[in-house]
């Protein structure tokens, strides 16, 4: 293979990337090297078969896999907002009767919702940042064998195990993960009431990021699991815990301004 | 396009779209508000199309789920879709970042698009392939590195300008000129005599 | 205090915004502007003149209401009976006035101020070119585009990725869903954070800075210029790393690990849990 420098900018050329005195250079060396014409003939060539290429359908039908996810086939029972942080989760609210009735009541998406602002605020700000000790209690953590009910507001598939009180956990750090559980869990009982004031789009846009921030906080627990005394994991798992309060904090005010 | 003996005259991207056909423009609008026939009947209409993006940027194995997440994700982005450009327009430009999105969701190592200009491009070995076997073109695409696959197909397959190659991938201009020269010169011998 | 609710003039349609509304109110230095559009677009541009113009067309029977008292000018519109409508407003301000544009399925575009912008919508894209002191963009579903801005900057979107070009001041841009790319930023503060999403940073490193880029799933690519002095640290769980500077390494560990750059002046963090890592010199 020859070094001449006109082989690598044919593409160029061919491409019309030249600028006017490079092209006149490549022209005047074209003229003269048999090798450069032969490879800007071929080159012609892959762009041209390139450009022909046929599109063939997929051979499966595609569509099923499609429509489930979108919601085109029915839902299964529980309204997709209840499960907003996972299929799993379950949502135990402290009232479970009326969740219930609500669910067949065709005003209840029409129900004002009583949250005021000030206080989504609080529940939202509440947690801002986790503390350092609540972030060695997450490197502690360990499933437990049943779900403590006082915590029980669960938010997503791994994150009951937050629910649960460790052994040996500090009255502080206690009081955060609860604090945080019960945040989440009003802030989804809020979007949950008020899912019919919002835009179906932007109802989908924000349970999809909420299984993003979930998904994210499934895997970093799980790492965290495995290898505990992984600071960085830790420190990663509560940025992206305070990232679901945020957003369900938008979501929320979103709720409430419409 | 610049040379006027390639034979092809017409971009596959059309960059100066059209608006979307008027036929369409309902069909989007009806599955904007929630209507899944409409967006179906969108579905059936530009699926090929899709598929054949993917297919050509990733692997063959994943081009049918990515497939259904460009899919699923337009869904989802439809209220955002003023008709500005044609839908088909939006829709491959969606799924070029979809796919973008994948491959780094694997978490595959992001190829360092080292522009050393001496060493001849080999085309990654096949699993499968028996050395005798001659691979078509199509296959010889999927065998290119992924960072000469993905600005080739996006340039010569599917008619992006380097600039927007370069915008979406992360690259210097100058490196998707390179990347694309380099998957070209690979690919010569795998035209069909 | 001056309230007008316009008359609006019906023009020959074009498409469904059919009403056409066209008035300048003076304005006085300190009054900031407010735009309200519930759905539709706000388009607000700089000019040099002491003076508001407001164009805007919307639905039959919708009308425009401009509210100057005391230190703010508020323009909003609304339906017939009150209820929401769809509007397109076309807005030429001073390049001194600061603006607050707020909105729901509401497209943003600002240009040519020289002054605070505040913009928040829900289902549109946001494009600002322009801006000093504080400016402040979030969306949840559209994406945020800002350039040749400097102050305090603060933007965000859900599910959509962040642009900034050419911005020099403090930086914070968070999203989830998308990716954040900060082009020629010069900073001595930078905060971003995406879940989903790539992180691509180009600018010089000040003395001093902090510099933060976490994502979770996505790539984080620096592309510094010259010789940068900077600890930099890296906490990777799945990802890989990648230099053009050289590093010399003190720990073993391989996914969480620091290294100084030159004098190590600034700090630099960088976290992916499942991406790459690449610390890339800027090409000339």
């Amino acid at each position: 293979m020859t070094t001449d420098l006109w082989m690598y900018r044919l593409s160029e050329y061919l491409d019309d990337e030249l600028t006017p005195p490079e092209r006149a250079a490549c022209e005047a060396h074209l003229a003269g090297c048999a090798e450069c014409r032969a490879t800007l003939d071929e080159l012609r060539r892959v762009v041209a078969r390139a450009r022909s290429l046929e599109d063939r359908p997929p051979a499966r039908e595609l569509w099923s896999g499609i429509a489930a996810r979108i919601g085109a086939t029915p839902p299964q029972g529980v309204p997709a907002l209840a499960a907003l942080t996972g299929p799993e989760a379950p949502v135990v609210s402290l009232d479970a009767g009326r969740e219930a009735q609500d669910a067949r009541d065709p005003r209840a998406g029409r129900r004002r919702i009583s949250f005021s602002l000030p206080q989504l605020a609080a529940a939202g700000l509440a947690l801002t940042v986790l503390s350092a000790g609540a972030t060695a209690l997450l490197t502690r953590q360990h499933p437990a064998p049943a779900a403590n009910p006082a915590a029980a507001v669960a938010s997503g598939p791994g994150a009951g195990a937050l629910s649960v009180q460790p052994a040996a956990a500090a009255p502080g750090e206690a009081r955060e993960i609860a604090a945080y559980d019960r945040a989440v869990g009003d802030l989804q009982q809020v979007l949950q009431a008020g899912r019919g004031r919002l835009d179906p789009a932007t109802v989908r846009v924000l349970e999809r990021n909420l299984a993003v921030i979930d998904t994210a906080i499934a895997e970093a627990q799980h790492a965290l699991a495995a290898d505990p005394q992984n600071a960085y994991l830790s420190t990663h798992l509560a940025r992206t815990m305070r990232q679901k309060l945020d957003l369900l904090r938008r979501a929320a005010t979103l709720v409430q301004s419409s | 396009m610049s040379d006027p003996s390639a034979g092809v005259s017409h971009l596959r991207h059309d960059q100066e779209s059209p608006r979307t056909s008027d036929a369409e423009a309902v069909e989007v609008a009806l599955a904007a508000s929630g209507d899944a026939h409409a967006f179906e009947r969108l579905y059936r209409a530009h699926v090929a199309r899709v598929h054949n993006l993917v297919r050509r940027m990733l692997d063959d194995g994943e081009a049918d789920e990515v497939t259904q997440d460009v899919f699923v994700r337009a869904w989802e982005k439809l209220g955002t879709f003023r008709g500005e450009a044609a839908f088909g327009t939006w829709l491959h430009r969606l799924a070029v970042n979809v796919i973008l999105a994948r491959r780094a969701t694997l978490g595959t190592r992001r190829t360092r698009y080292v522009d050393d200009g001496e060493t001849a491009m080999e085309l990654v070995p096949g699993r499968r392939a028996a050395p005798e076997l001659s691979l078509d073109f199509e296959q010889a695409i999927g065998r290119l590195p992924a960072g000469a696959r993905e600005v080739f197909v996006l340039h010569d397959v599917e008619g992006y300008r380097h600039e927007e190659i370069a915008e979406m991938l992360g690259l210097a201009t100058g490196t998707s000129k390179s990347q694309l020269h380099r998957a070209r010169m690979a690919l010569r011998q795998y035209l069909e005599r | 205090m001056l309230v007008l609710t316009l008359a609006t003039a019906l023009l020959l349609p074009a498409a469904a915004l059919q009403q056409t509304t066209d008035t300048t109110v003076a304005v006085q230095r300190g009054q900031r502007l407010e735009v309200a559009a519930h759905s539709g677009s706000i388009t607000v541009r700089g000019w040099n003149r002491n003076a508001v113009r407001i164009r805007a067309r919307t639905d039959e029977g919708g009308g425009v209401d401009v509210d100057t008292r005391g230190s703010r000018v508020s323009v909003s519109a609304s339906g017939r009976r009150g209820g929401p409508v769809e509007v397109a407003f076309e807005i030429t301000a001073p390049a001194w006035m600061g603006v607050s544009l707020s909105g729901v399925e509401t497209d943003m575009t600002v240009s040519g101020l020289a002054a605070p912008v505040e913009v928040e919508t829900v289902q549109g894209g946001v494009d600002v070119d322009g801006g000093v002191d504080q400016i402040t963009l979030h969306s949840v579903q559209g994406s945020v585009t800002l350039r040749n801005a400097r102050g305090r900057i603060e933007v965000g979107s859900v599910n959509e990725e962040l642009r900034l070009t050419d911005i020099s001041g403090q930086v914070s841009a968070e999203t989830v869903n998308g990716d954040v790319t900060l082009s020629r930023v010069t900073s001595a503060s930078v905060a971003v954070t995406t879940v989903n999403g790539d992180v691509t940073f180009s600018g010089p490193i000040a003395a001093g800075g902090r510099y933060s880029f976490a994502t979770h799933n996505g790539d984080v690519t620096l592309e510094l210029p010259g010789t940068p002095n900077a600890g930099v640290y890296v906490s990777t769980f799945q990802g890989d790393f990648e230099s053009d500077f050289p590093v010399t390494l003190t720990s073993t560990r391989r996914k969480r690990f620091n290294f100084t750059l030159g004098s190590g002046s600034a700090r630099i963090e960088l976290e992916s849990f499942q991406g790459t890592i690449a610390l890339r010199r800027a090409a000339r």
